[in-house]
């Protein structure tokens, strides 16, 4: 990088580090979580969040007034904020679930249930018999 | 096929939306996340949801596969779902 772009960035880094960090974080939820591999390890949102800092920490280096330095450190600050939380969904929210019980680890056949259909229908779990089954429990959303 | 806690009322909508060539079933009363062991207690922004789970039945009602996740935005790839459906007779 030449010392001109350096001061480029320098300039604008702090302007440019927020916007970015809050792309990096939202782009997982709208489009990158359609993409298994990356749902599972959103490592391209990690390189932009990360960059994101690296912009504003630039943006630290060269203020020209009190005011300026203010605003740099505030960037700093909120960019690197939205780096954590990001990493704390990643690594940890996204963990907090309740142990499986016993009972989903050992079902052996599935229960004689009746439940409702969207159309509103009574449907009879017993009466998927003969057939492959997959049940799915989701969380909803995705 | 999916269970989800929502009524029909809510999931009319998204089978219409998406046009499942599979039922969603609603289990209000969290029978079904009882009888699966999969009720999460205070998980959703109304009350008990489902955690996260997968059961692969065979034809004679018996349970054969099953993913129990431990981290909700991992899930189990569709082919590979797909490929334990393969192996039952």
């Amino acid at each position: 990088m030449s010392p001109g772009s350096a001061g480029r960035l320098e300039r604008v880094g702090s302007l440019i580090g927020p916007p970015l960090a809050v792309f990096g974080a939202l782009s997982y939820f709208v489009f990158f979580v359609r993409f298994p591999t990356l749902r599972d390890l959103p490592w391209i949102n990690f390189l932009i969040l990360i960059g994101a800092v690296a912009l504003t920490t630039l943006g630290l280096r060269r203020r020209p007034s009190r005011l300026a330095r203010v605003g740099a450190i505030a960037s700093a600050v909120v960019t690197s904020t939205i780096l954590l939380l990001f990493t704390a969904y990643v690594f940890w929210i996204s963990f907090l679930l309740p142990p499986p019980t016993s009972t989903a680890r050992s079902l052996d056949r599935i229960p004689d249930l009746t439940l409702v259909s969207a159309e509103g229908e009574a449907v009879e779990l017993g009466s998927f018999r003969g057939r492959k089954l997959v049940i799915v429990f989701y969380r909803g959303f995705w | 096929m999916a269970i989800s806690v929502d009524s029909p009322e809510q999931t009319r909508p998204i089978v219409a939306a998406h046009g499942f060539g599979f039922p969603l079933l609603s289990d209000p009363h969290g029978r079904a996340l009882d009888a699966f062991g999969v009720r999460h207690v205070g998980g959703g922004m109304d009350g008990d949801i489902a955690r996260p789970a997968v059961f692969v039945v065979d034809r004679e009602g018996r349970v054969v596969w099953r993913e129990l996740t431990d981290n909700w935005r991992v899930r189990v790839r569709p082919d590979q779902i797909l490929r334990v459906v393969d192996q039952i007779p």
